[in-house]
């Protein structure tokens, strides 16, 4: 891939990144997409394990910049979902479905927030302060709310970049 | 693009690197000096997100009634804060009895050491918690006070960035504000966060006199955050014969979630 062609897909990840944390996440009192997770998955769908990390890397830094959680929570966690997801992604995506694409979404989006809760709740009670909503109905209520809409997001992107560049955007794994 | 297979191991151990440098600087005396150069272009950006946000949440949508009914409610629950707000600042100096002069004093003294932030973002977690676009170059000390424009506290600084800072809100249930109620007694308590949603007074002493429609003020407990601001006002009260303390149910005047400006209160001694 071109230099340039680098810099702006960096610069996607940057905007995408930014824009979850200063418009989407204030849209509602919870998180209704997760555009860089989206993102992300659709770059290792088409690019690969090694260039959807870089991303994982300017991605999770941006998250962890303006997060309150403990410093490096965003990237580990990202890195993890998204080398697991690549492991999935050879047994689970064919072309045929897209109901595939659709479950690594979901698994991701269940993965993401839950592993996220879990930090941070561990890291309230290491610091002694009290947090009253682990993993409360209305928690789960809102991350399937979110998996779904993320999953609905990745299929009709991944329809639509599929069609429109046949040879360039071909999933990597069938090249 | 194909999955190329030249030099993997030199790709992993790039990468590894690049996580070990950021963590080490994450948490190193340095960070600040460390991320300024990444705050300063991705601050901006974030508060245009958030302009960008916040224009998306006032679109008309079918529900166009319900949208001028909230509209209307915004309205009156500005004036109401404005009159909460004066009621507040009057009482509480009535009680020194030299009104004019020292309501005067009171708001220079808020006003002077009050820094102007943006909320640019909204914390991802399930916790309360807004950014703003102010942090240690521009004074911002963790504890202090976050108000509106119009004196009513909002939280107080948790998480304090070169150049962006972390209010946690007064509804989050981390968060302990030392307050007194104005009633005769000038009764004290703890403010405390309710599943992020709503406010509740404890530790009241159960022989004072408390009742819905009191205001709730700050107390001068905290060196950080000023006496008197208003949180909010009381709609019920929880007293149970025996116990030492009574509760009650406080009520911000705000949407807490939806303030674009606020001014976070330097304390005295600290100031810039």
């Amino acid at each position: 891939m071109k230099a340039y062609k680098h810099i702006l897909y960096l610069s996607l990840t940057l905007l995408v990144t930014l824009f979850q944390i200063g418009a989407i996440q204030t849209l509602s009192d919870h998180t209704l997409i997760a555009l860089p997770l989206i993102l992300l998955l659709l770059y290792l769908i088409f690019f690969g394990l090694r260039f959807a990390l870089v991303h994982v890397i300017l991605s999770g830094f941006l998250l962890d910049l303006f997060s309150p959680s403990f410093f490096g929570m965003n990237i580990i966690l990202l890195v993890i979902l998204i080398t697991l997801g690549s492991l999935l992604i050879k047994s689970l995506l064919s072309q045929k479905s897209i109901l595939p694409l659709f479950s690594l979404t979901l698994f991701s989006t269940f993965f993401f927030f839950i592993m996220q809760e879990l930090v941070e709740y561990s890291s309230d009670i290491i610091s002694g302060i009290p947090h009253d909503q682990f993993f409360s109905f209305s928690f789960f209520f809102w991350t399937c709310v979110c998996a779904f809409i993320n999953g609905v997001a990745i299929s009709m992107l991944y329809k639509l970049f599929s069609m429109r560049k046949p040879y360039k955007l071909k999933p990597y794994i069938v090249h | 693009m194909q999955q190329n297979n030249r030099k993997p191991t030199k790709f992993w151990l790039f990468l590894t690197a690049l996580v070990v440098i950021i963590a080490i600087f994450g948490y190193s005396p340095i960070r600040n000096s460390f991320f300024r150069p990444f705050e300063y272009i991705t601050t901006p950006i974030v508060h245009i997100s958030y302009s960008i946000g916040q224009w998306l949440h006032r679109l008309p949508h079918p529900l166009q009634q319900k949208k001028d009914l909230l509209s209307k409610n915004e309205k009156l629950q500005q004036e109401n804060e404005k009159l909460l707000q004066e009621n507040s600042a009057l009482r509480a100096l009535q009680e020194e009895a030299v009104i004019t002069k020292r309501m005067q004093e009171f708001m220079d003294s808020i006003s002077a050491r009050g820094i102007t932030a943006h909320v640019i973002g909204k914390s991802s977690s399930e916790k309360k918690i807004l950014i703003i676009d102010r942090g240690k170059d521009h004074g911002i000390i963790k504890g202090a006070a976050a108000i509106t424009e119009s004196g009513i506290i909002i939280g107080t600084v948790d998480n304090v960035q070169a150049r962006s800072s972390h209010i946690l809100l007064i509804t989050d249930s981390s968060q302990n504000i030392a307050a007194k109620i104005q009633n005769d007694s000038s009764s004290p308590g703890v403010i405390k966060g309710e599943f992020g949603l709503a406010l509740s007074m404890e530790l009241i002493p159960q022989n004072d006199h408390v009742e819905a429609q009191q205001t709730v003020v700050t107390s001068a407990l905290d060196s950080k955050i000023p006496p008197n601001l208003l949180i909010g006002t009381i709609t019920d009260v929880d007293k149970k014969e025996g116990s030492v303390f009574q509760n009650a149910k406080v009520v911000s005047p705000i949407q807490l979630d939806r303030v674009e400006t606020i001014s976070v209160i330097t304390p005295a001694d600290e100031s810039i």
